[in-house]
């Protein structure tokens, strides 16, 4: 079947803002796919230095101008879109097997396992993501991108439990799950192959629109400095290390800002248009 | 064939005991088509989900032939004894096509080889009357028969030997329901199937069955040869059940436009 051609894509494409989402996504991960061929100034993502053309604002030769030691920021800011997009997609790759694979088994399995599952789940979900991403940061050696990413993680699995179990609830007592469990079919053939094929519209719609905050929440913990370390380019560890410069050197911080504003919005016009084009409330 | 030995079930909702079931014992002979009738709540379904397995009693024993039957039955014994449910809207996962879901009792339990799954989906396809094209579709292409159809074809392909009807017919329209009430009398002869027909419509038992076993407030009412309950009933509840069967009288009949 042609996906272009389907009631999905109609659905989807009906609200223009979610094509102009959806733009923004491939934009953004093209551009941080070829970072090293399309950027001017690739070598400027290590160490490096140029004093002579330090602190220069926007002009034709530096778009974005340059930070303190001579580094051109749209090149940083490219570069930026890979720690952000690998953190996010990091992050969502150990927290959704985790917090699905507990939801499908608090949701179908029941009774004890759903006690003890959906407790832990709810002492996570009453501290606020960026509040327990600190504290769990705090717990370990010293902060870096991959002490981040788990982190982030941890905070974020709770969320994807609550959905799972949710809609596992909701259709455990389907006539075709009962049709499994009395042909024989094990638990775990009817959790992953039963089960999961029916939350995966909602979960993708959430996995979507989760990779903006993710990487919102990992700038806003880089701006704290407990992020990917320098020379690594990261865009909140930019962000805050211009916002000292504020009002004078304004483009230091404001375009790493606009860039990390640029894809968190991407993803949740994208997410909003799947939650459309499935019908799906996460 | 089937002997249920005095079973009993309660159910515990909202702090107040139902007794669903209530000392129930009864046989199925091999080849039966067996209906159990009675209203909402009288306990049919609860009997019928203790001889799948679904639910465990609380006392008594389910046999087939020398087996004892549990809810935790071994995968030999669970194919053996399959279902068509009530609502077809429901029995088909939406996610999967009519192949995988077919297929799936087949590679549980080995029926045949992993090269000759598919020619088996498409024979069960032409037990039921559906084409080979059927396989590749999804459920929301397929009417309300069409699904109740392949969900008669998923259950026979664990070749099993009892198939449990829950008013398999009831959600359908008349003459869907006409075609599929034919379709599983043509499949119980060639397959030499014994059915447990679960149901509170008695004309279509009248048809069909040739024992019948009358349920209320969870205990046997009635239990006998379909012609001797209907023509000779012996308890009150069974005679209100076969008034409640619409008939057409002498006075209806002259008002009717000729």
């Amino acid at each position: 079947m042609n996906f272009f051609k389907s009631k999905y894509f109609y659905k989807f494409s009906r609200n223009p803002l979610s094509i102009f989402g959806l733009i923004i996504v491939c934009v953004v991960v093209l551009l941080a796919i070829f970072a090293p061929y399309i950027t001017p100034f690739p070598e400027h993502v290590g160490p490096f230095t140029d004093f002579a053309n330090k602190s220069k604002p926007p002009s034709s030769t530096y778009i974005f101008g340059t930070d303190k030691i001579g580094r051109d920021i749209f090149t940083r800011c490219i570069f930026g879109y890979r720690i952000s997009l690998i953190l996010g997609i990091v992050v969502l790759a150990i927290a959704v097997p985790i917090g699905v694979t507990m939801g499908l088994c608090a949701g179908y399995i029941g009774r004890k396992t759903e006690l003890v599952l959906m407790r832990i789940t709810d002492v996570f979900l009453a501290i606020p993501a960026l509040v327990l991403a600190l504290s769990i940061i705090g717990l370990l050696d010293r902060p870096n991108l991959l002490y981040t990413m788990i982190a982030v993680s941890m905070a974020w699995w709770p969320w994807y439990t609550r959905l799972i179990y949710n809609i596992t609830r909701s259709i455990k007592t389907e006539g075709y799950i009962v049709a499994a469990e009395i042909m024989g079919a094990s638990k775990i053939h009817i959790m992953f192959r039963e089960i999961l094929p029916n939350c995966l519209p909602s979960l993708l719609t959430k996995i979507t629109l989760d990779l903006g905050f993710v990487i919102l929440v990992g700038s806003s913990l880089s701006f704290l400095g407990l992020g990917a370390q320098p020379p690594t380019p990261d865009l909140g560890t930019m962000v805050a290390k211009g916002a000292s410069m504020l009002p004078d050197t304004w483009w230091f911080s404001l375009f790493p800002g606009f860039a990390i504003l640029i894809v968190v919005l991407g993803f949740n016009l994208v997410g909003d248009g799947l939650k459309d084009m499935f019908d799906v409330d996460v | 064939m089937i002997e249920v030995k005095n079973i009993s079930k309660k159910f515990i909702i909202k702090s107040n005991i139902v007794q669903a079931l209530d000392n129930i014992s009864l046989k199925i002979e091999e080849s039966d088509c067996f209906a159990i009738v009675g209203e909402s709540g009288s306990g049919k379904t609860t009997l019928a989900n203790i001889i799948l397995g679904i639910y465990n009693q609380d006392n008594g024993e389910v046999w087939l032939e020398d087996s004892l039957l549990s809810s935790n039955r071994s995968l030999n014994l669970r194919k053996l004894i399959q279902f068509v449910q009530q609502n077809p809207m429901s029995t088909l996962n939406p996610k999967k096509t009519i192949y995988n879901t077919i297929s799936l009792p087949l590679k549980i339990h080995k029926i045949v080889s992993n090269d000759k799954i598919s020619d088996r989906v498409e024979k069960l396809l032409s037990y039921v009357g559906l084409d080979a094209e059927f396989m590749h579709r999804y459920p929301d292409t397929l009417s309300g028969g069409q699904k109740q159809r392949v969900a008669i074809a998923r259950a026979l392909a664990s070749e099993p030997k009892v198939l449990i009807l829950d008013e398999p017919t009831s959600a359908l329209d008349v003459i869907v329901q006409s075609k599929v009430l034919n379709l599983l009398l043509n499949i119980k002869n060639k397959f030499n199937l014994t059915y447990i027909f679960i149901t509170h419509d008695l004309s279509v038992v009248k048809n069909i069955a040739n024992r019948v076993l009358v349920m209320n407030k969870g205990k046997i009412d009635e239990f006998g040869k379909t012609m001797e309950v209907f023509s000779r009933p012996k308890s009150d509840y069974t005679k209100t059940l076969i008034r409640a069967i619409p008939t057409v009288t002498d006075e209806e009949d002259e008002i009717k436009p000729k």
